[in-house]
């Protein structure tokens, strides 16, 4: 009895997240039709689904926007926000701290001075300029990343130290890119200062396939890790208890965060928020179980970044406006809101 | 009879000596308490068992095949913390089974869960999320934790400490209950003299990095011992159930 009890509580427990889980897809699937239609010429949905069938191929109008201009635009936002998300809830599970993410801890900034820097130097790789750009994001990502890591480590792993290290990182970084910008010519500067809006604009199908290949690894890859994860959610005395080597996790945790930053921001610039309020959305619906946390923290990222790409084609009239703007002046009222309804804040 | 050797076992922290020279043999079916003055290696003695911190000498485990200890036969269960986790009870459990759990939690584990959640009487709390508990039912669940995974040798760390009277009783009774009818070897760390004179039936006094005394709670819990061990005088008395209460008096 007390078996069939248990085993139907668990379900409960579980039924609960999937549902969230499923429905969060949904909402996924719709405001991917709405950012298909949306735009400096509408394309009523009918078009949009009948030009998504017919494939690239097709010669009407519609063809040509969806296939050239949205789809690399709505799928980069996809990958993008899903990366940000993916990366805020690993961030946020080993410092155990809801105010971590790529952001707040400086690899958003890190990134984005080794972008900066490819820009500013005309870096490529074999002739690449986008792959040059990625790299060194996510070499600097990653330094960020290590350099946290070494100070906590000194410190004891205190999840505070962690986020003033991050906090450091984030003020210096900015400083560097200032700098690069002032040293640059003008039109140098022009292109890194637009560089730290966040711009959809320069969405194409080579930053959906990095993003997204990016974004499969990573999430493959911290599979393999969910329970240590949840271990670490309740306390780092808990976790090492449990026969969890939490220094390992963290190091790991963080270099595949700064991947996916770095996926992210070296293509579309940079874009805050998005890696705090995703997993903080997801936490209240879904717990902290990162079966479920991951998946939702992923696909709330993305529907961010989808509502911001549809908020800025729609108060930006005919030109669009930095989704990085958007998930700013969004995001800080969000945080804020969650700030004051959750416990764990207190 | 399974029984936990320490030999010449010892911690430092860098120059600073925590732990020398620790030999002894905890037994099964026993509840052994270590008692000692604030910082005097009672939480290190704990982890050095637990395989939590780095040590010297050495450890063996023996059920029948001598052998080192090995992690899945311990539970280590450290100071309640503070943490405000969103894990429901259910879920803090069932990660007392980490080293087996794979992304499909199998059915031998729901009722792992549910059967020790059953034994202690906490069943009914298994959707609750953990933080919004009161922190008697925390160290129940945390017990669980360690529980779940039937370990051999169960290492509290002041699992009563910030408890109400009543649930240091549950705790402990639970504790006991669970060494005495699992044939497990329990090793607590407690401040309160009184509970480890009621509940052990061995206890360790830790002075000067060494083990000072070990031995039944009659041979250990003597004024010249612990006076000289905490720099405090008091009175021992037995009381009419039988236990013997300590009672400080002043500062030595």
């Amino acid at each position: 009895m007390a078996d069939r009890d248990g085993a139907a509580i668990y379900q409960a427990i579980v039924r609960k997240r999937a549902i969230v889980c499923i429905g969060s897809l949904i909402g996924l699937v719709l405001l991917v039709l709405a950012d298909l239609m949306i735009g400096p010429s509408w394309i009523p949905i009918h078009d949009v689904v009948t030009t998504l069938f017919d494939g690239p191929n097709g010669e009407t109008t519609s063809t040509a926007i969806v296939w050239s201009v949205r789809l690399p635009m709505t799928f980069t936002c996809i990958f993008v926000g899903a990366s940000l998300g993916l990366a805020g809830v690993k961030v946020q599970t080993i410092c155990n701290n809801p105010l971590a993410s790529p952001y707040t801890l400086g690899l958003t900034s890190g990134a984005a001075f080794g972008a900066a820097t490819a820009i500013f130097t005309g870096f490529s790789i074999a002739g690449i300029l986008w792959l040059g750009t990625a790299v060194l994001a996510f070499i600097f990502a990653g330094g960020v990343s290590l350099a946290i890591y070494m100070v906590g480590k000194m410190k004891g792993m205190s999840t505070i130290t962690i986020i003033l290290a991050g906090i450091v990182m984030n003020f210096f970084f900015v400083a560097l890119q200032q700098l690069l910008q002032y040293k640059a010519s003008a039109e140098v500067a022009q292109l890194i200062a637009s560089w730290t809006f966040g711009s959809l604009t320069r969405s194409s199908w080579t930053s959906v396939a990095v993003s997204g290949c990016i974004l499969v690894v990573c999430a493959i890859f911290v599979t393999r890790y969910v329970w240590q994860l949840t271990a670490l959610t309740t306390s780092e005395e808990n976790a090492k208890s449990l026969g969890v080597d939490t220094e390992s996790v963290r190091l790991k945790m963080f270099m595949s965060a700064s991947l996916l930053t770095a996926g992210a921001v070296s293509f579309i610039g940079t874009v805050g928020f998005v890696g705090l309020v995703a997993p903080h959305c997801a936490r209240l619906l879904v717990g902290e179980d990162q079966r479920y946390l991951i998946p939702a923290s992923v696909i709330f990222g993305s529907l961010l970044m989808l509502a911001a790409s549809i908020t800025a084609k729609l108060i930006g009239g005919g030109s669009m406006i930095p989704v990085g703007i958007v998930t700013s002046l969004v995001g800080v009222p969000a945080l804020f809101i969650l700030l004051m309804k959750t416990r764990r804040w207190e | 009879m399974t029984t936990l050797d320490l030999d010449n076992v010892g911690v430092s922290f860098g120059n600073n000596i925590v732990l020398e020279e620790i030999t002894t043999t905890f037994k099964s079916g026993e509840m052994t308490a270590v008692i000692g003055r604030n910082g005097i290696g009672k939480t290190t003695l704990l982890k050095a068992i637990g395989n939590q911190i780095k040590r010297t000498g050495t450890i063996t485990f023996d059920d029948g095949n001598a052998r080192a200890l090995s992690f899945d036969d311990i539970s280590y269960v450290p100071q309640m913390s503070s943490t405000q986790t969103r894990l429901t009870v259910f879920e803090m459990v069932l990660i007392g089974l980490l080293r087996d759990l794979r992304w499909k939690v199998t059915l031998e584990q729901i009722q792992a869960v549910t059967g020790v959640l059953g034994e202690l009487n906490i069943l009914h709390l298994s959707e609750q999320p953990f933080f919004s508990l009161s922190g008697g039912q925390r160290q129940l669940v945390i017990l669980a934790q360690a529980l779940v995974s039937r370990p051999k040798i169960l290492l509290l760390d002041e699992p009563t400490s910030a408890l109400d009277l009543r649930h240091q009783l549950i705790i402990m009774d639970l504790a006991r209950n669970y060494t005495h009818s699992h044939d497990v070897i329990t090793i607590y760390v407690v401040h309160d003299l009184n509970l480890a004179a009621r509940y052990s039936d061995s206890i360790i006094l830790l002075h000067d990095a060494k083990i000072r005394a070990h031995g039944t709670a009659d041979e250990v819990l003597r004024s010249e011992l612990l006076e000289a061990a905490y720099n405090v005088r008091l009175d021992i008395e037995k009381t009419g159930a039988g236990y013997l209460t300590i009672t400080p008096i002043e500062p030595l």
